[in-house]
Parts: structure tokens; C-alpha cells; sequence
């Protein structure tokens, strides 16, 4: 495969930053989340945001939709939703004077599902999402229907109220590209809100891509070249995460999956390339690695007693595995933590 | 060379210097333990071969020392080699440290240009001299040590005889005196010399044991009490004459049979000791009868006299004698002291050892100390009486004290008494320890019935 040239790094940089802007128009005060979520567009990746009610998990993910002009469709998980609200059904019609089922899509048939509150629909709903995030494709009796391309899954959880919700299984969380935490606004932030918006009104934006430009970046996000190190560095971040192979990992009950050493080349090609690079690097590795492990390991039971969270084991991981492979003598002393 | 080339030229000759400096540090990081390890070890070998042998072999030391320095180094590179980093490897050290974002490792691949060297290049790593240099110092340290610490070498057995000991040579110069000047007879020069040559015909090893000294030590002993005993006996001989011939027949009967008997008691001492003075000597005082000395002139009287003296002095200044003068004081007058302490048994100066002799003892013992600190003394062995003053622990029949008072006892006769009936102050009972006994009595028996 051709590596990406500079002028494609850089006429794509420029769509990206377009789309960044745009969405801070719909998102004040979250530049970082922005970039994580345009990050796992562009590694075709699902992304799951867990905040609070009210802090615009919803707002940016419709904004996305319009700028992207990208058909959306909203779930609305609750309890009582069946596998075949969101895949579809088959529905006995007549044709050509013979009743014959015909296969209903469901709203999982779009470009951008917006799985709102999924943790609290069933295990059997929830269960329902995995072939159709993994395999981009859903099958109802018998019959395969495939998904249209692109299709993300965003999805939204809140960590409270936990009464009468099912908490994702491990398996379905893994098929999460990213796991984001929307966090709190500042005071400037939510003054800027409150002088901009209205109750009630959606932010008024522009379609800024269309669907052939968006499959060229998907694609162009393939070639970004990884270097064999960076290969490497993911590889031991990965192992790292098992239990007895690296300090942090004392705290860590199961670590990470192969799948979760792809999503982070990845999610690393494509910050690269939102950095119009032709290659990634151990800081692209770096940034996106919290949001990539942190729902793919499971704590100990006596770290979670003491209050430790996956982030600050992934940073203290991140800050003991070093880029280089091989360790430095005794005799020298190592300036920086690389 | 384009611009590409040149750039792509110094960057991997500083990836090689930064892979140079890395692989010399993991090298230095293997040496650094068998370099004090061997460094100690050697020590120790050159301190013992510096006891051991009379020469130093510097040169063979310093080839053996060279040979495990290249040794040590071989190891340390084969122990490093593991971890030796290529130029390739050391490139990404430095775009890591310098946060290049891997522009080399993709320059290197073709998917970037190579970018230009900047000024200051940072490759993450310093020395930590501490560590590099403590290892080295400790092993000059204790090389040093064992260089220049002072070690007596052990004597070369093949050196020569060793020096005989001083004693030896003493009792040897004694027989060569008193064989030049025939002061004693041959058979008693002869024995010594004999018991002398079976001591030095021990190992040479051996001259200085503890049994040789010891035998050595009774030699000069029976040595020096032999030459006191006759020198001794001479004087006595010599005093004896010299008061009779003096006296000239105005001593009194008593005074003269203690001077007969003087001489005949030293001239037996004379005849009955292993040292005896020459034949020639022995045989005149034999003669010589001391109850009639006119039947020698008074020149021969002299001649006999001087002869004596001689023979004395000769003993006294053997080395086995004692110091030169130690004896013999008062000479001429020590028979005045004889006489007043009843003869020379009873103690005097004939009884006293020679100075020489005194000093010869097995030491004034351990030094006060010298297995630690001396605890005080506690009177430890001695058997003390203890007198318990606290009586709340006494029991009936302990001795509390002795007093002179008497139990008032009621003595009246009481006859014969209908049951019941009281005739008199109670007796028994509570009243006999209440009233009747002792006040320590009392206390006692309070306590035991608590």
C-alpha cells in the first residue's frame, strides 16, 4: 500500500480542522473530547461517551451528523427495548398475490446510530449491537442485511442513576473504539453558553463534508505510515497491561486485547493525520491511549477499594513503559522519560 | 551530495556515537561487579604474597593483573552484549528525547525527509558518574591498599643459621673462661658442654620452642647455681683461713673451732658439688690442715689465699653467676653476717638468687584488661550474713529474738472443776497470746492470722 503523500496529509488536515471548528460551534470548552471524537471517526472506530445529564454528549453527536451529512438515527435504550426495535423485522406482505416477510430495516440501517442511555437496555438489545458494530452487519432470520458504509456507533451512558440499568459486558465494551469522558465546563465556557444559546434551539451548522470526502480521509487514514517502533512501543503498552508484566499492571485484574493494540495504531494513524503527518508517532500513541485502554482493563478488587480509576493506572503505565525498547544501563542516567 | 544525503549522513553518525556511548555503558555496567569483586580477591592474594614470599614478583603481578583486567573485560562485553543498542535502535532514542515524533524512523523508511541536524542534540542520557566511578575507585583502593600496607615478609628459611639463643652463648663463653683459667675440673665443663650441643643439635625450628627454653633455662640454672655455690664455698674457705692465720693462736677456743668448722663445711661443699675447682686447688686445701697452718709459711698461706680468690672472682664473673659485682659484696666481712644469723641455712646473702636468675619467669602474666573492661568488684565468693529485719513474714517457731524476760506462767494449782463453773480469770485462750507473750510474739502471730 502507497503511504499517504504530504499533500494529501495536508489537504486532509484542512477538512479536519474545518470539522474541529464546526463542532466547537455546537460544543464550547471541549476541544480535547472534539478531537478524540473526530479521531474516532476517522479511525472508523465507535466511541462511547459516558457523562453526566446535560453536559452535550447528544448536541455533539447530532452536530457530527449534520456537519458530516451523514443519515442519523437516534435509540433511545430503555429496559423494555427488544433486539428487533433497533435491527429490525420482517413483516408478512403480499407481493405478486403471495404473502411473503419482508425484511423491515431498523433504525440500526444508518450512517450514525446515536445509542442514547445504553446501559439501560437489556443484555439481549445491547447483545443485539455486537455483530452489527463488529461486522457492520445484522441478521434477522436467516437472512444477513449489511449496514450502510460508514457507520459509527456513538453511544451514551451516565455514570449515576445505576438502578435498573445493565452495565455494557466486557465483550461489547471492547468493541467500543474509544471510551470518552465528557467532563464538566469551566465558568467561561458556561457563561459563553449561556450568552449563546437558547433553551430548547439546536446551533444552527453547515454540512461541511460529504460522504465520498469522508470514505477518501477513512481511507487515506490506512496509509498513514506506522514506523516499526511505534509498532512496537503499542505492543508493549498492550502486554504491559497484564497482570505481572509491568509495575502498574499490579492493580489490573485482565488487561487489554489484541483488538484493543489495533484500535490504538488505529486511533494513532488517524491523530496523525489530524496533525498532517505521513506517519505516527509515540505522542500520537500517547494521546489517544487513555481513551483506547481505559474500558479495556478490568481493576483489582483492592484497587478499586482504594479509589484507584483505570485512568490513573493507563497514566502511570504510560509514564513506565518507555518509546525505546531497550532499557538504559545503570551507568547512565535517562534525562527524560522516554 | 545533496542536502538529503548529507543530513541523512550525520544524523546516523550521531545515532552510531549515541549507539557507541550506550554500548560502552552497558560494558561499564557489567564490568563494574567483577571489578571489585576480583579487585578484593587480588588484594587479599598480594597481601599474602607479600607475607608469604621474601620477593615480591612485581612483574608477574602486573602481567597477572593485566591478563584478568582483559579477562574481566572479555566477560563484561559478553554479559553486555544482549543489550548493546544498534545505530537504528539509538536513532529512535534520540527523536524520542528530542520529541521529533518519529521523523527519523520515517525518514529512515522513505516516508519523510530527512530532517536537519540542529544545534544542540540531546539523546536523553548523562553519565552518572557516581556509579561509574565508584566501582573504579574501590578497586584502586583496595589494590592500593594491598600494595603499600605495610607486611613484614616471613624470615627466608635459606637465609643462614639462626643466631642461637643468647643463653647458649652465655654458658659457652662461661666454659671457655673457666676452661682457660682451669678454675673448674674438665668433667663438669665437659657435661655442660655436652647438655649444650644436645640443645643445639635440636631442628633450628625448635631453638626458640617453649620446651628448649625451658631446658635451656633450667641449664643456666643449675649453671649458675653450681658457680654460686662454689664461689660461695671458696670465700667461706678464704674467710676461714684468713681469720685463723690472722688470729695468729689469739682466738678465742670457740671462735676458732666456728672458723675450723667453717672451712671444713666449705671445703666439703667444694669436694661435693658438680663444680669443683681444679685438681691442683682441691688437692692443697685438702692438705692443709687449719688447726696447724704454721707448717706453712705465710707466704704459701697467701699464695693459697690469693689463688681462692682468684678462683672465686673467676666464678663470679661468668655470665652464668649473675651480674659482675652482684655478688660478693661485703667481701671480707659477710662471715660477721654469717655468723649472726647462725650460719649460712638460715637465710642470708648466700641464700639470696642471682639478679640474672630473678629475672628469668614466665612474665608478669596477662595485662590488666586485655579481654575488655574489668567489672568491679563485687565480693564475689564471699560469704556474708544477712539479717532480715522485716518480721511481717516470720512463722511460728522462728527465732525472733533473744530476750532475758521470762513468760509470766500461772503457777496456782487449780483443783478439780464442775463443768461450767468459771473460778477465776481466763488463762487460756486469746489471753495467753494477748497477755502472756512478747510483743514480737504478738506481731507474729498477728501477721500469720490474718
Amino acid at each position: 500500500m502507497e503511504h499517504a503523500s504530504e499533500t494529501e496529509v495536508t489537504d486532509a488536515g484542512k477538512h479536519v480542522r474545518s470539522l474541529a471548528n464546526a463542532l466547537h460551534q455546537v460544543l464550547f470548552g471541549q476541544e480535547e473530547l472534539i478531537q478524540l471524537v473526530l479521531t474516532g471517526i476517522l479511525s472508523r472506530g465507535h466511541i462511547l461517551l459516558e457523562g453526566l445529564p446535560g453536559l452535550g454528549k447528544t448536541e455533539l453527536v447530532k452536530g457530527l451528523s449534520r456537519i458530516l451529512h451523514l443519515d442519523t438515527k437516534r435509540i433511545q435504550f430503555t429496559p423494555d427495548l427488544l433486539p428487533g426495535d433497533i435491527t429490525g423485522n420482517p413483516v408478512l406482505q403480499e407481493v405478486d398475490g403471495q404473502r411473503q416477510f419482508i425484511f423491515q430495516p431498523g433504525p440500526l440501517f444508518t450512517n450514525i446510530v446515536l445509542a442514547d442511555e445504553i446501559n439501560r437496555a437489556s443484555p439481549k438489545t445491547q447483545s443485539a449491537l455486537l455483530e452489527a458494530m463488529q461486522e457492520r452487519r445484522v441478521t434477522v432470520l436467516g437472512q444477513t442485511h449489511q449496514l450502510p458504509s460508514p457507520f459509527f456507533v456513538l453511544a451514551t451512558q451516565n455514570p449515576i442513576e445505576l438502578e435498573g440499568t445493565y452495565p455494557l459486558p466486557e465483550a461489547q465494551l471492547d468493541r467500543f473504539l474509544f471510551k470518552l469522558e465528557v467532563t464538566r465546563n469551566d465558568v467561561d465556557t458556561l457563561e459563553r453558553i449561556v450568552n449563546d444559546r437558547e433553551l430548547g434551539t439546536e446551533p444552527e451548522v453547515q454540512a461541511i463534508m460529504d460522504e465520498t470526502t469522508l470514505e477518501e480521509m477513512l481511507s487515506l487514514v490506512r496509509r498513514i505510515f506506522l514506523p516499526e517502533v511505534v509498532g512496537n512501543y503499542i505492543a508493549r503498552l498492550v502486554d504491559a497491561t497484564h497482570p505481572g508484566q509491568s509495575n502498574a499492571a499490579r492493580n489490573i485484574k485482565y488487561g487489554s486485547s489484541p483488538r484493543a493494540a489495533l484500535s490504538l495504531a488505529a486511533s494513532a494513524r488517524a491523530h496523525a493525520l489530524m496533525n498532517e503527518r505521513t506517519h505516527a508517532s509515540f505522542e500520537d500513541v500517547k494521546f489517544v491511549a487513555p481513551s483506547v485502554l481505559r474500558h479495556r482493563v478490568i481493576l483489582e478488587y483492592n484497587a478499586r477499594v482504594e479509589g484507584l480509576t483505570a485512568n490513573e493506572v493507563i497514566a502511570s503505565l504510560l509514564e513506565e513503559i518507555p518509546f525505546q525498547a531497550g532499557a538504559t544501563p545503570r551507568t547512565l542516567h535517562q534525562t527524560s522519560s522516554t | 551530495m545533496s542536502d538529503q544525503e548529507s543530513s541523512a549522513a550525520q544524523w546516523r553518525r550521531l545515532a552510531r556515537h549515541v549507539s557507541t556511548k550506550i554500548n560502552m555503558a552497558w560494558w561499564l555496567d557489567k564490568l563494574a561487579l567483577p571489578l571489585v569483586v576480583s579487585s578484593l580477591i587480588g588484594s587479599c592474594l598480594i597481601l599474602m604474597a607479600r607475607r608469604e614470599l621474601v620477593q615480591f614478583p612485581w612483574a608477574k603481578t602486573i602481567i597477572i593483573g593485566l591478563v584478568l583486567l582483559l579477562g574481566m573485560g572479555l566477560m563484561a562485553w559478553w554479559l553486555a552484549r544482549s543489550h548493546f543498542e544498534s545505530p537504528d535502535r539509538a536513532l529512535v532514542r534520540i527523536e524520542a528525547s528530542m520529541r521529533m515524533r518519529n521523523t527519523l524512523s520515517a525518514a529512515k523508511q522513505g516516508v519523510t525527509p530527512w530532517p536537519n541536524l540542529p544545534e544542540t542534540i540531546d539523546d536523553g542520557t548523562h553519565w552518572r558518574w557516581s556509579r561509574l566511578l565508584a566501582p573504579l575507585l574501590a578497586s584502586v583502593l583496595f589494590l592500593g591498599t594491598s600494595l603499600f600496607l605495610p607486611v613484614s615478609a616471613r624470615a627466608d628459611p635459606n637465609e643462614g643459621p639462626l643466631d642461637e639463643p643468647q643463653p647458649w652463648k652465655d654458658l659457652q663463653a662461661d666454659i671457655e673462661t673457666l676452661g682457660e683459667d682451669s678454675t673448674v675440673q674438665e668433667e663438669y665443663l665437659k657435661e655442660l658442654e655436652d647438655r649444650l650441643d644436645q640443645l643445639r643439635r635440636q631442628n633450628e625450628q625448635e631453638w626458640y620452642s617453649h620446651s628448649s627454653v625451658e631446658a635451656t633455662d633450667a641449664l643456666r640454672k643449675m649453671h649458675g647455681s653450681e658457680l654460686e655455690r662454689m664461689e660461695r664455698n671458696l670465700r667461706k674457705a678464704e674467710r676461714a683461713l684468713n681469720n685463723l692465720q690472722k688470729a695468729d693462736g689469739k682466738m678465742s677456743e670457740a671462735g676458732k673451732q666456728h672458723m675450723l668448722n667453717e672451712f671444713e663445711e666449705a671445703l666439703q661443699g667444694l669436694n661435693q658439688g658438680k663444680m669443683k675447682p681444679n685438681q691442683g686447688l682441691l688437692d692443697q686445701l685438702k692438705e692443709l690442715d687449719p688447726e696447724n697452718l704454721e707448717q706453712l709459711s705465710e707466704e704459701q698461706l697467701d699464695q693459697l689465699r690469693e689463688n681462692m680468690k682468684q678462683h672465686a672472682k673467676n666464678c663470679q664473673q661468668c655470665q652464668g653467676g649473675g651480674e659482675p659485682g652482684a655478688q660478693g659484696q661485703g667481701d671480707g666481712d659477710d662471715w660477721l653476717n654469717d655468723l649472726l644469723n647462725e650460719g649460712p641455712e638460715n637465710g642470708g646473702p648466700q641464700e639470696k638468687q642471682p639478679e640474672a636468675f630473678e629475672k628469668r619467669n614466665r612474665g608478669p602474666g596477662s595485662a590488666p584488661g586485655v579481654l575488655g573492661q574489668i567489672s568491679p568488684d563485687v565480693n564475689s565468693g564471699d560469704l556474708e550474713g544477712l539479717e532480715s529485719t522485716d518480721l511481717s513474714k516470720s512463722l511460728p517457731g522462728d527465732l525472733l529474738e533473744l530476750n532475758t524476760g521470762k513468760h509470766e506462767v500461772d503457777r496456782s494449782k487449780v483443783g478439780p472443776r464442775a463443768g461450767g463453773t468459771v473460778e477465776g480469770e481466763a488463762k487460756g485462750g486469746a489471753r495467753v497470746w494477748k497477755d502472756s507473750l512478747l510483743p514480737s510474739e504478738k506481731s507474729a502471730l498477728k501477721e500469720f492470722f490474718k
